[in-house]
């Protein structure tokens, strides 16, 4: 069986290191393709500009982190949710803080999860395999499936 | 009340005494036409019985001359028998027969003896001898074959020249004339055989012949021939009776001999002669006339007896009536006067009494009005506030007081002479106008407006106006009463308020909109820190735990307690932060307040805080829970504040017990949350709800001291309170109460 990737959108380096170093512990690292902000992620998305050709096909699942340069992730959700293509794929939207209206910007733009990042970082592995697992293994070939977790920091969108 | 009028009767008196008079004279007016009556009857009785008397006289009259007449008829007879006897007729012996004869009458003054030829061969008187009366009507009588014949009278004889007349008798001896005797008769000694007769005072009787030419009279002097032959012309009643033979009687005017007459005719029989008799109508009716006078005088003093005891008698009503009457002018004009008046009849002491009654309660009650009035009028004219009446027909001002004059500085007159609209702004003059047209129709009953009205000066008076119909006593609008307010300070503090308040809401608007940017840009920071601080936080953390996962082991003791501290820090920095957010948060959000159970609330806190109470042993007191209106979330904020707060402080307590209780009390519902565990001092309690205010230290119990001032935050939001209760080491109670219904929700 082949692995999709897992496109992880982050802007911060110390983030994105503490996010690939959970998902090591899942073993799911080498899948990440990291794009640094809006503009890349939808690139690579499109396959377009220095993603332009490149294999693989769609990830099986979509990290956003909201607060990002050039396009934040709310437009890159909106665009992924705009795009027939694309439309099925999981995002699970990033957030430092569980600020109301980003969330109910998301939820409504049809995004499946969304994470507020633990500050310990126990908690921050938890939450990453959770939703790691949950969308890029055991479910694969989800088709929007709706996220359920029991995770304080994981609220799915209903 | 309204009586149809009386119809005046126009032929009645209205004085009681002249009423009273017109009653007796009313009486008495039969009585005195009776009396006329009588005094007629009796004229007319009188006056048939005159003239029957006076008939029965004339016919006793005509039956006594007839006799006479025929007393002298049948003495010519026997003295002409007398002479046929002679032997030889001698003229001595014939003339001494017949004066013997002619002396036995006094009224015969001649007896004469006449040949057949008419020749007088012998008379008593000598004078007649020769005389030749073949000419004289009685003696063409008898010769055309009448036994006896009575003249007619002549205006003189053959041997006199004094009026004079005859009865012949002609004198047969075996079928043929022989002679014819003649008495020449003196009609003014025809008295002789009435001489007896006695006529009562100016009664009368006459003797008229064939011709109607009046041969005697008893009262009347000899008159002329002229007369004699006169009298008949104005003797109707003898013309008849000479045209008739019959006898007749009435009352006549008499030329001859002048007068009113009770007069009768009767014709003398066997003579064509007629004995008439007579009365003056004075003289018979004397006696009539005078009981007439006498009893009308009777009556006459009767009437004035009757007249005198009717005015005595109408003194007696009408001078108490009077008496009332000036007495009642008196209390009229307001003196009162009590009276008694025994002697007046009862209906007028009875209607005295009445006025009296009614003066008193008329006086006392003007009296009343009086003060009344005075009281008002003083009211209206001292009023420090403007009033006024006004008409409706011409819209002036009927009256007007000292207040509003001065407020508008006209003079009373003047006021007067206005009518309202002409001093009134003209911007405002419908306002007022619309409703007092409707007042003068009736429609409405009072209105107030605020108005201008303008000054004498031309400056405009700000006045309150409030009006109120009069109706007069048919219930027809009458005039409005004006009530008026000098409002113009007031408008004036009303403008300055005004502005004061424009300028104020400008001032509010402006720092509204700089709160609201400043609103803003907290909501800016907030998400700023919630984003910008964590993330630094958050790496924090992150690394110090790889770090102890790589370098852990090669640290020393003291350098992994570092490590923890680090940790620990960063955890603590982050639940303060999470808090402050949350805090901030519940001013910002909207309260929407719903229907919400309670116990579900507790349910999900408690499932939220399972994590705490892991390992413990905790004796939950439940009890019955309603259900209340709130926003769910922010009650559910508040549900687990209190319930993490317990768990919390009961950390060292085995069992810890924490009861949750609700109860209503009022319009509120109040739900306590209570437990066993550290307590604090309640001199402390009201610290307990402020922001970073803590009772217990962070290494005894770790906290941020934003847990309960967001409880109160949202309690207060929903229009409640928050208090608590509670003693060191002995547990806590936390109360809050909601509003029964759904609250006002307020906006921070």
């Amino acid at each position: 069986m082949e692995s999709r990737s897992i496109l992880l959108a982050e802007d911060d380096p110390n983030d994105v290191e503490l996010m690939l170093t959970a998902l090591a512990e899942q073993d799911l690292a080498d899948r990440v393709q990291v794009v640094r902000d809006g503009v890349e992620a939808l690139d690579y998305l499109f396959q377009r500009g220095k993603w332009l050709g490149r294999t693989g096909g769609d990830p099986s699942v979509v990290l956003l982190d909201i607060k990002m340069p050039r396009i934040d992730g709310i437009e890159v959700l909106r665009q992924i949710k705009a795009t027939p293509s694309l439309r099925h794929l999981p995002v699970v939207m990033l957030t430092s803080s569980r600020e109301e209206s980003d969330l109910v910007e998301c939820c409504c733009l049809g995004a499946n999860a969304f994470v507020v990042k633990p500050v310990e970082f126990r908690a921050f592995k938890e939450t990453v395999r959770t939703v790691g697992v949950f969308w890029a293994m055991l479910n694969e070939s989800a088709t929007g499936t709706p996220c359920r977790s029991d995770s304080e920091t994981v609220a799915p969108c209903l | 009340m309204s009586e149809k009028p009386r119809r005046r009767l126009p032929f009645l008196i209205h004085g009681i005494r002249a009423r009273l008079f017109l009653l007796i004279a009313l009486t008495l007016l039969p009585l005195l036409l009776l009396h006329g009556l009588i005094q007629f009857e009796r004229y007319q009785i009188r006056k048939a019985h005159a003239i029957q008397t006076e008939l029965e006289v004339a016919q006793g009259i005509a039956a006594t001359y007839a006799a006479y007449f025929n007393d002298i008829r049948h003495m010519n007879g026997a003295v002409g028998e007398a002479i046929l006897t002679f032997d030889v007729y001698t003229q001595e012996k014939t003339t001494r027969l017949l004066t013997y004869n002619q002396e036995r009458y006094r009224s015969v003054r001649s007896l004469s003896w006449a040949t057949p030829d008419g020749s007088v061969i012998a008379s008593s008187d000598p004078a007649m001898a020769g005389h030749n009366l073949a000419d004289r009507l009685y003696f063409r009588e008898v010769l055309a074959g009448r036994q006896w014949a009575v003249g007619e009278l002549t205006p003189e004889g053959k041997a006199t020249d004094t009026p004079t007349f005859g009865i012949a008798v002609p004198i047969f001896e075996e079928g043929t004339l022989q002679g014819v005797v003649v008495a020449g008769i003196e009609p003014a000694a025809l008295d002789e055989p009435t001489a007896m007769l006695r006529r009562p005072e100016g009664g009368a009787f006459a003797i008229f012949d064939l011709q109607g030419n009046l041969v005697y009279h008893t009262r009347e002097p000899p008159l002329s021939w002229e007369e004699r032959v006169r009298w008949k012309e104005s003797d109707p009643l003898l013309r008849r009776a000479l045209e008739t033979g019959a006898p007749q009687s009435g009352r006549v005017a008499l030329e001859i001999p002048g007068g009113e007459w009770f007069s009768a005719r009767a014709p003398i029989s066997g003579t064509g002669w007629v004995a008439g008799a007579g009365r003056p109508v004075q003289s018979a009716l004397a006696p009539v006339r005078g009981r007439l006078l006498r009893d009308s005088a009777l009556a006459a003093l009767i009437a004035s007896a009757a007249f005198v005891l009717a005015w005595a008698v109408s003194r007696t009503i009408s001078t108490p009536l009077q008496d009332l009457e000036s007495d009642a002018r008196g209390m009229g004009a307001g003196r009162f006067t009590r009276r008694d008046d025994p002697t007046a009849p009862l209906e007028v002491q009875s209607l005295r009494k009445t006025v009296e009654t009614m003066a008193a309660g008329l006086l006392s009650r003007s009296e009343e009005l009086h003060k009344s009035e005075v009281k008002y009028r003083a009211i209206f004219e001292q009023a420090a506030i403007g009033i006024g009446r006004v008409s409706f027909t011409d819209a002036r001002w009927i009256d007007a007081n000292d207040a509003f004059c001065r407020m508008l500085g006209y003079s009373p007159e003047e006021m007067r002479a206005t009518p309202w609209p002409e001093i009134t702004h003209p911007d405002d003059l419908d306002l007022d106008l619309i409703p007092f047209r409707r007042m003068a129709a009736g429609e409405l009953d009072s209105y107030s407006v605020e108005k201008r009205f303008i000054h004498k000066e031309g400056r405009h008076v700000w006045v309150q106006l409030t009006l109120s119909l009069v109706r007069d006593a048919k219930g027809r609008p009458d005039y409005e009463v004006a009530i008026i307010e000098d409002i113009t300070g007031r408008k004036k503090t009303e403008e300055d308020l005004r502005r004061l308040t424009q300028e104020l809401e400008r001032r509010v608007a402006e720092r509204t909109a700089a709160l609201t940017a400043a609103n803003r840009e907290l909501e800016a920071f907030t998400y700023t820190v919630s984003h910008d601080l964590r993330a630094p936080l958050r790496h924090i953390a992150g690394f110090v735990e790889l770090l102890e996962a790589s370098s852990g082991p090669a640290l020393d003791n003291e350098g992994r307690r570092y490590i923890r501290i680090v940790s620990d820090a960063a955890r603590q920095m982050s639940h303060l932060i999470d808090d402050l957010l949350t805090f901030s948060r519940i001013g910002r959000v909207a309260v929407t307040p719903v229907p919400v159970s309670l116990e579900r609330l507790v349910q999900e806190s408690r499932r939220e805080l399972a994590p705490e109470s892991e390992g413990r042993s905790v004796e939950w007191k439940i009890g019955p829970l309603p259900h209340i209106h709130g926003d769910p979330l922010l009650l559910r904020t508040v549900m687990t504040n209190l319930l993490s707060n317990a768990l919390k402080y009961t950390r060292r307590r085995d069992p810890a017990i924490i009861e949750v209780g609700c109860r209503e009390e009022g319009d509120e519902i109040v739900c306590s949350v209570r437990d066993n565990g550290a307590g604090f001092e309640m001199r402390y309690a009201d610290k307990l709800f402020g922001v970073f205010q803590r009772l217990h230290s962070s290494e005894e119990f770790e906290g941020t001291g934003i847990g309960l001032a967001s409880v109160r935050r949202i309690i207060e939001r929903h229009g409640g309170r928050v208090w608590a209760e509670g003693e060191t080491g002995r547990g806590a109670s936390f109360h809050f109460s909601l509003p029964k219904s759904a609250p006002e929700v307020s906006e921070e």
